[in-house]
């Protein structure tokens, strides 16, 4: 690879912090699914009972499984499906991770524009991901 | 083409259609499921699950399909699962599969971060929009809209043009401003290609629509970032698919949390499904270096027209 096609320094540490944040939250996800599937700790929703819900929509499913909403779920990672849906929770928050790990490269380099535009990202995604913004419910 | 890989195409395809009809026959008994329960163990539902995405994975590859747009108006329209979780588990699917890929085609200089990063903020902001609109509309509206989107997919990707190097006279204002240009290494060519891109303003505005549809339906929006990037900004197609690919672990992030925080990613679907098309990409990519079948496309397009289709008569209730 030329220098010319060589990609920018900051492209290059968003791969690799992409790589591995990615990696590990896959990682998660199928390990925690063995551990609720499996039974090897307690869950909210009994595994067998699933089927009988999973027609209705989220927020019937909600009101009559008590499965928590929002970041509620961090007070009960003692439980199979919670801890199934620590995966799912590290693969949604792996591109943000990535913005804050090259933002310095940005401000070492002086990039005014793209230092706007990462900040307003990071701030989007992490509004999104507080749950103060949420659909309404039917 | 070999016959043998021709075959084992064909039957990936029919075992995709069987499984897809049995699963329709299993959905009938949807509402029955919810009084007195299944007569299928529970455990069978996340196997079949990850059979049929695998499969889906194989035949997204070879047919050049994402794998996300397939996702959603199939799993909806042949499986129990309320449109809610489907919808957040396609986010999933598509999300996974732009995080695993992304590293790489960022190291070879394929996907462009500074290309993805103005694009994936209007598309991902106006994605939390379309995720927040399609969990408040109720489910015969947005099936009826996911299956018109669908049908309207289906003749984008039947009759949309790709260049392999669109011509771009001179930069636009803002995309020099941005420093949005590179060069990368074409190996067919064996030659280094210099690109740059226009109407960056009007790519942005449709970047708008891409995200809000991205986020309602749970869609990857490969089918529609992919036509903008190269034919109206002009980037060459392999950085515009590329960079199509990086921008859905953006769009689609935004969108995911939404539907995390509501309670509409079931880890029972979501796990399975992109595992199954995760594994099923592979090999599908595997498969692609041997053979490229046109007629695995055309088969694959009209599965996703029956699909949208019946999302859309399911919606106006005239089907299932």
């Amino acid at each position: 690879m030329s220098n010319g096609t060589k990609p920018s320094e900051e492209q290059l540490q968003y791969a690799s912090v992409l790589q591995k944040v990615g990696l590990g939250g896959l990682g998660i996800l199928i390990l925690g699914f063995f551990v609720y599937v499996l039974g090897l700790l307690p869950n909210i929703v009994p595994v067998n009972k699933i089927p009988e819900y999973w027609n209705l929509r989220v927020s019937e499913f909600v009101e009559y499984t008590g499965m928590p909403t929002g970041w509620k779920w961090i007070t009960l990672l003692n439980h199979g499906d919670v801890i199934s849906f620590l995966g799912i929770v590290l693969l949604a928050a792996a591109s943000v991770v990535c913005m804050i790990a090259v933002l310095p490269v940005f401000i070492k380099k002086k990039d005014t524009h793209y230092i706007l535009i990462l900040l307003i990202q990071i701030a989007v995604l992490i509004l999104a991901a507080s749950g103060m913004i949420t659909g309404g419910g039917h | 083409m070999s016959k043998s890989w021709r075959g084992f195409l064909v039957f990936i395809s029919l075992a995709l259609f069987i499984l897809s009809t049995a699963s329709a026959g299993f959905c009938e008994e949807a509402s029955e499921v919810a009084q007195k329960g299944s007569s299928l163990a529970w455990w069978m539902w996340p196997i079949i699950l990850f059979v049929f995405t695998f499969l889906l994975g194989i035949l997204a590859v070879v047919a050049g399909v994402g794998g996300g747009v397939l996702f959603v108006p199939i799993v909806s329209s042949f499986f129990p699962f309320n449109l809610d979780f489907v919808r957040g588990a396609g986010l999933m699917v598509a999300l996974s599969g732009a995080l695993s890929a992304g590293p790489g085609l960022l190291r070879r200089g394929l996907a462009n971060l500074r290309l993805a990063l103005p694009m994936a903020l209007i598309a991902s902001t106006c994605s939390i929009f379309g995720a927040m609109v399609g969990l408040a509309l109720p489910t015969n509206v947005v099936q009826t809209a996911l299956g018109a989107t669908i049908i309207a997919i289906v003749i984008i990707m039947a009759t949309a043009k790709r260049s392999d190097f669109p011509e771009v006279k001179k930069a636009d204002a803002l995309s020099t401003a941005l420093k949005i240009s590179g060069i990368y290494f074409e190996e067919s060519q064996g030659k280094e290609i210099n690109w740059q891109i226009h109407r960056t303003p009007l790519g942005m505005l449709l970047f708008t629509g891409i995200g809000f549809m991205a986020g309602m339906f749970g869609l990857g929006a490969g089918w529609a970032n992919v036509p903008v990037l190269n034919l109206l900004l002009g980037a060459p197609l392999k950085i515009s698919v590329a960079t199509s690919v990086f921008l859905l672990s953006i769009t689609d992030t935004a969108a995911a949390w939404v539907y995390v925080n509501k309670g509409a990613v079931l880890p029972m679907i979501a796990v399975p499904s992109v595992a199954g098309m995760m594994l099923g990409t592979r090999i599908g990519v595997k498969i692609l270096a041997r053979a490229k079948p046109k007629a695995v496309k055309w088969i694959v397009v009209s599965f996703l027209f029956l699909a949208g289709l019946r999302a859309l008569l399911k919606g106006l209730g005239i089907w299932g």
